[in-house]
């Protein structure tokens, strides 16, 4: 299911906690990557929080990774 | 405190029963099972208890603490919680009649992360004589979703519980083992009689099975099965079926939690160690928050499940609760010969990484 890129989903997204999420996320504000679509910035993958989030919730997210995968479709 | 036994509990169990500590000082127990009673010690071992990173040790039958294994992970652990600190040592069970050990863990090599299950033989129940590795080489991850619980069936074979590796395509490709429950012989081989010829998969379409039993009464096992951000679930295992995931973690399921608790250990009480009116009931640990200080709105309990002679859930309800403040919560259960055991990942000190616990449940 498509997450639209709202101030609402943003408020609920915890990318932010998520041990994947680095230094260049952060300095490039970066996060609802289920939303956005993937990062930018150069990561290892230390776990995903995707399975814990709100957002995932809503929008009955399956995927890992939404950093590195791309928006939900 | 006496005999080991502390009597403070910040646990919160059904009227009838009561908690007491059993053994602390532990860093990060995960599954615990109990011992066989073949050896002829002094003290002979009790519980064998595998802490996440790297040890397996032994509580001895007057509650002596000693190594059996130690380091068994090749690379350093990071505390990360949630993260890549959930990752290491997990699955662990002991053959009633050899005395073998079995223990599931994820391992290093040229920069990528594998699982693989180790047999650890033991002359004395007290320490490791041999490591022998069965199976490795399946690939996985740092973090959750890794090799999960070991089971030995009735059959006489060892059921893996083996989590997709967060790739959600691993438990509907055929050529990939993760995402599946998997059956072999106790030397690691692929036994004759298994779903597939040829193949170590016994059922398919798994999330990250945590948990897993046998129930006496029917002859199955059964497993808990961690969903996303929606689903969690319970799951009678039946040899060839596919449970659905990623396309839904309702396929086959007994039980959904719809808002997730994260179930690990479930346990079948199939002796006398509780009254009789809770013969066959299945205790569900449900975990919650990756690490989270105090009472929390995820997990931290058990629940106590009646099923029918076919499986199905008649009925459910709390039956232990955390009512402290420290990061505590129920990875392990199973029941030994006077109770319901379980541990706590994390115990009651957040800064302290010996804190975790082994409680025992008992009718007071």
């Amino acid at each position: 299911m498509k997450v639209p890129d709202t101030k609402e989903n943003l408020m609920k997204c915890i990318c932010m906690k998520c041990p994947t999420h680095n230094k260049c996320m952060k300095d490039n504000m970066q996060g609802l990557f289920c939303a956005r679509g993937k990062s930018s910035c150069d990561f290892s993958k230390n776990g995903c929080l995707c399975g814990e989030c709100p957002v995932g919730t809503d929008y009955k997210l399956k995927e890992y990774y939404y950093c590195e995968v791309g928006p939900a479709k | 405190m006496k005999n080991g036994y502390d009597d403070f509990s910040p646990w919160r169990v059904k009227k009838g029963f009561k908690v007491e500590k059993f053994i602390g000082g532990l860093s990060l127990p995960v599954n615990i099972c109990f011992a066989p009673q073949i050896y002829k010690n002094d003290d002979p071992s009790f519980i064998y208890v595998n802490e996440l990173y790297g040890n397996v040790k032994v509580i001895t039958k007057n509650n002596n603490i000693k190594i059996l294994a130690e380091n068994l992970l090749n690379y350093k652990p990071n505390y990360q919680f949630p993260g890549t600190g959930e990752s290491g040592l997990i699955g662990i069970t002991a053959d009633q009649k050899s005395g073998d050990i079995f223990v599931s863990l994820i391992y290093e090599k040229n920069g990528m992360v594998f699982n693989k299950v180790i047999n650890i033989k033991t002359e004395d129940g007290l320490s490791a004589s041999k490591y022998e590795t069965i199976m490795d080489g399946i690939s996985s991850i740092k973090a959750a979703h890794q090799i999960q619980a070991l089971t030995i069936g009735p059959d006489n074979k060892l059921y893996v519980n083996l989590g997709d590796g967060m790739e959600s395509k691993s438990p509907q490709n055929d050529n990939d083992l993760r995402g599946k429950v998997l059956r072999m012989n106790l030397d690691g081989s692929i036994p004759d009689d298994n779903p597939w010829p040829n193949r170590y998969v016994y059922a398919k379409g798994f999330r990250n099975p945590f948990g897993a039993d046998w129930r006496n009464s029917d002859g199955h096992l059964y497993v808990s099965d961690n969903g996303p951000a929606f689903d969690d679930r319970l799951v009678k295992v039946e040899a060839g079926k596919n449970y659905g995931w990623p396309k839904s973690m309702r396929t086959g399921a007994i039980h959904i939690w719809e808002r997730t608790e994260a179930p690990t250990g479930i346990a079948f009480m199939q002796g006398n160690q509780f009254p009789n009116e809770y013969s066959d009931h299945l205790f569900v640990a449900l975990f919650g928050k990756a690490w989270h200080l105090g009472i929390t709105d995820k997990g931290k309990k058990i629940i106590e499940f009646i099923l029918d002679s076919n499986g199905k859930v008649l009925s459910h309800g709390l039956f232990m609760e955390y009512i402290g403040e420290g990061p505590a919560s129920v990875a392990g259960l199973a029941f030994g010969p006077d109770g319901l055991y379980f541990s706590d990942l994390h115990g009651e000190d957040p800064k302290n990484k010996h804190a975790g616990n082994i409680y025992r449940i008992t009718t007071s």
